[in-house]
């Protein structure tokens, strides 16, 4: 409740445009916005972009804002639209920015067990590239429910649909990933298989 | 492959993935820019909202530097009147100010040949420099005398706070126990579309200039204007020249003559 209400307080403070407000929820918004971003364009670039468009939106526009408790939804609702956008504007492609970046950041982390990080790369990669081939709406709920943790209301205010459509579209997402996955593992279980009888 | 399982490692990529990304500091500064590259042209925008008489905007320019010595931390003033006065007519003077909440005695002629031509009724507000509203809204009077081609506003508003010498002040002296200042304003007066230049807010900072707009504007003019200014009774009083017509002894002989106006 405390923390709800230091939120509300810092909104009202945002409101009143005073000294530092916009500052502290920039601080408080920033990483899980912009990983948000990240997910729903697929590059870090347009990513960027749409944090910037989103943060400029909030400042000039939060009079507008009249029920406090609503901000994050608010928030994020303006994050996904900015995102669409920047991302349609762009000939979408694979996210090599993100994976060239990754890898990178995956290599630093060498300390760790090797097979350990290997095996969890090739997982990430499966559902990361699985998720890409969905359309713009399935991996949106997608990012809004398993990321943000936002419940199938808050993703129907944010993204302006019904409860029912964000449900139906959770579990259809859910489903088409799960054949995917499915579908590499059985060739990669062919794939063994065939190695087995090769070297016998 | 059951939904929990699914599910779980969904949830663990993403929050995988998202450790590996860091946002640059660059994003706020970005941010920081463009709001104020938005801020700037608001306030640009404020003066020309309505397609006013580039006077009042003038006044409201003026104020945006003397407010901030009448105010303390007041950025600027914004205000709208009509375009056209509220009244010609000097006897109905007294009612309207009463009920725009001034109590005073206004001066239909003045001895060295001013004559009251109008009045308006402005309505405005002092903001800070974020756009923020200070105070109330409060109301104040926009005046206009003439004597043949030279003319002059006086423009009235309530009290603000403490007063300290203002930043564009070319001389101060004692009139009648009250300290009054003659300052010295620039206006820019540009068309909608303009984007104020590094230069302008530069020269914005010294206080002694300023940048309006109107609607019909389609080149860029720069007015110079001159202002006596005091504080009497928690009115704050504006003598204005516009043309660089009004001598400053008129100026001086106006401001005793409303100073003594009030007194038998």
């Amino acid at each position: 409740m405390e923390d709800i209400g230091a939120k509300e307080d810092l909104i009202k403070r945002v409101k009143r445009k005073e000294e530092g407000a916009f500052d502290s929820l920039y601080e408080q918004y920033k990483y899980k916005a912009y990983r948000t971003a990240v997910f729903l364009t697929g590059n870090e670039e347009d990513a960027q972009d749409a944090i910037q468009d989103t943060f400029v939106t909030v400042y000039l526009k939060i009079e507008e804002l009249k029920d406090l408790s609503l901000f994050s939804s608010w928030f994020y609702r303006i994050l996904t639209r900015n995102a669409i956008r920047r991302s349609k504007e762009r000939m979408r492609e694979f996210s090599q920015d993100a994976v060239n970046m990754s890898l990178a950041l995956e290599e630093r982390e060498s300390k760790q067990n090797p097979l350990v990080i290997i095996l969890n790369q090739e997982e990430n990669y499966k559902i990361k590239a699985a998720i890409e081939e969905l359309d713009e709406k399935h991996r949106m709920v997608l990012v809004l429910y398993y990321y943000n943790e936002f419940s199938t209301k808050e993703i129907s205010y944010i993204t302006g649909c019904m409860e029912g459509t964000v449900k139906s579209r959770l579990f259809s997402a859910r489903k088409k990933l799960e054949q995917k996955l499915l579908i590499d593992e059985q060739k990669q279980c062919e794939r063994n298989g065939y190695q087995k009888w090769k070297n016998k | 492959m059951e939904k929990q399982i699914i599910e779980d490692r969904i949830k663990t990529m993403y929050q995988e993935e998202a450790a590996k990304l860091q946002l640059p500091e660059s994003v706020k500064l970005q941010i920081d820019h463009r709001i104020k590259e938005v801020e700037n042209k608001k306030t640009v925008r404020l003066w020309g909202k309505k397609k006013l008489v580039i006077l009042v905007a003038a006044v409201m320019l003026i104020l945006s530097s003397v407010g901030c010595y009448a105010l303390g931390t007041s950025m600027y003033s914004k205000g709208q009147a009509n375009a056209l006065p509220d009244t010609t007519d000097f006897k109905d003077v007294s009612k309207i100010t009463k009920e725009a909440g001034f109590s005073f005695h206004a001066v239909e002629h003045f001895s060295n040949g001013y004559s009251f031509q109008g009045l308006r009724v402005s309505t405005a507000a002092e903001y800070d420099e974020k756009g923020k509203i200070l105070g109330e809204e409060y109301h104040s009077l926009i005046f206009d005398y003439t004597n043949g081609d030279k003319k002059f506003t006086l423009f009235m508003k309530p009290f603000g706070g403490e007063i300290l010498s203002p930043k564009n002040a070319v001389e101060e002296k004692e009139i009648e126990g009250n300290q009054v200042y003659f300052t010295k304003y620039v206006n820019k007066i540009v068309p909608q579309n303009y984007q104020m230049t590094q230069e302008d807010m530069e020269r914005e900072k010294q206080g002694d200039f300023g940048v309006s707009c109107t609607s019909d504007q389609e080149t860029i003019e720069e007015m110079t204007s001159y202002t006596l200014s005091w504080q009497e009774n928690e009115i704050e009083y504006y003598i204005t020249d516009y043309e660089g017509l009004v001598s400053y002894e008129d100026m001086e002989e106006v401001a005793r003559q409303i100073m003594n106006a009030g007194k038998k």
